[in-house]
């Protein structure tokens, strides 16, 4: 399985509000054949009306995603932002977070992807796990840290 | 005693209701229930629920119209924390059905 790879992990990036980092991971995810032009204009206006944001025990990360119509293959990319971006809480209507990691989601079939998304969130619950990934130096550390997903 | 019929919510209808039925309809069949669960998006909220009865909503998302039907915020579920009050919200609320009916 392929749903995360190294090319799609970026640490220190350089990306100030959510729509850049959408933006950029759209960018990065097209480029790599996950995801057909449209994904990142999707992903936006959604996460504008339903935003994604999650409030960890210390950490901020955000999930968004958008309806399958744009998907060329399952996967995900990984934001680690050079400062925390700030995201509107899921099922809040104006509490905000601020991330440390971002997680634009590619899903082609929800049921089966079920197990998938649990991968991510048991990955994430743990906090050394977590820090971890904050301060990877390299991409392939956190490659390594989510290999779980890929599984 | 009848099935618990659930409805989940989330932005997209997908995504996050999908990962948050499971977890539900697993608890409660630990707790001796059976549910049933279906998913939706905000827009198709009222038509489903014009055409089905359910007894709870999963919401991770918030939802501006009262249908009279007890929501529940499960956020918690998608991240793992603050599960154990949710669940604990959602036995009181199922103590409270009527499923013989």
């Amino acid at each position: 399985m392929s749903f995360l790879i190294e090319e799609l992990i970026t640490i220190d990036a350089d990306v100030v509000t959510a729509k850049q980092a959408i933006e950029y991971a759209g960018d990065l995810l097209e480029k790599y054949g996950y995801v057909k032009k449209g994904y990142a204009k999707a992903v936006w206006e959604r996460e504008q009306q339903y935003p994604t944001g999650l409030k960890g025990e210390r950490v901020g990360f955000a999930i968004p995603h958008t309806n399958p119509k744009y998907t060329i293959k399952a996967g995900m990319a990984l934001i680690v932002p050079r400062q925390p971006v700030e995201f509107g809480v899921m099922a809040t209507i104006d509490q905000k977070v601020n991330c440390n990691i971002i997680m634009p989601l590619v899903i082609e079939n929800p049921e089966e992807q079920i197990a998938f998304l649990g991968k991510i969130m048991e990955i994430l619950k743990d906090q050394s796990t977590l820090q971890k990934i904050i301060n990877a130096g390299d991409p392939k550390e956190i490659l390594k840290l989510m290999q779980r997903v890929n599984q | 005693m009848r099935p618990i019929k659930i409805l989940s919510v989330c932005g997209s209808g997908t995504v996050s209701s999908a990962m948050v039925s499971k977890k539900i309809v697993d608890f409660l069949k630990d707790n001796g229930y059976n549910a049933t669960t279906d998913e939706a998006n905000p827009p198709s909220l009222p038509t489903i629920i014009g055409s089905q009865k359910f007894d709870l909503i999963a919401a991770t998302t918030t939802i501006s119209d009262d249908y009279g039907i007890p929501v529940l915020n499960a956020t918690s579920l998608l991240i793992g924390m603050g599960e154990e009050k949710f669940f604990e919200d959602l036995l009181e609320l199922v103590k409270s059905l009527d499923l013989e009916n």
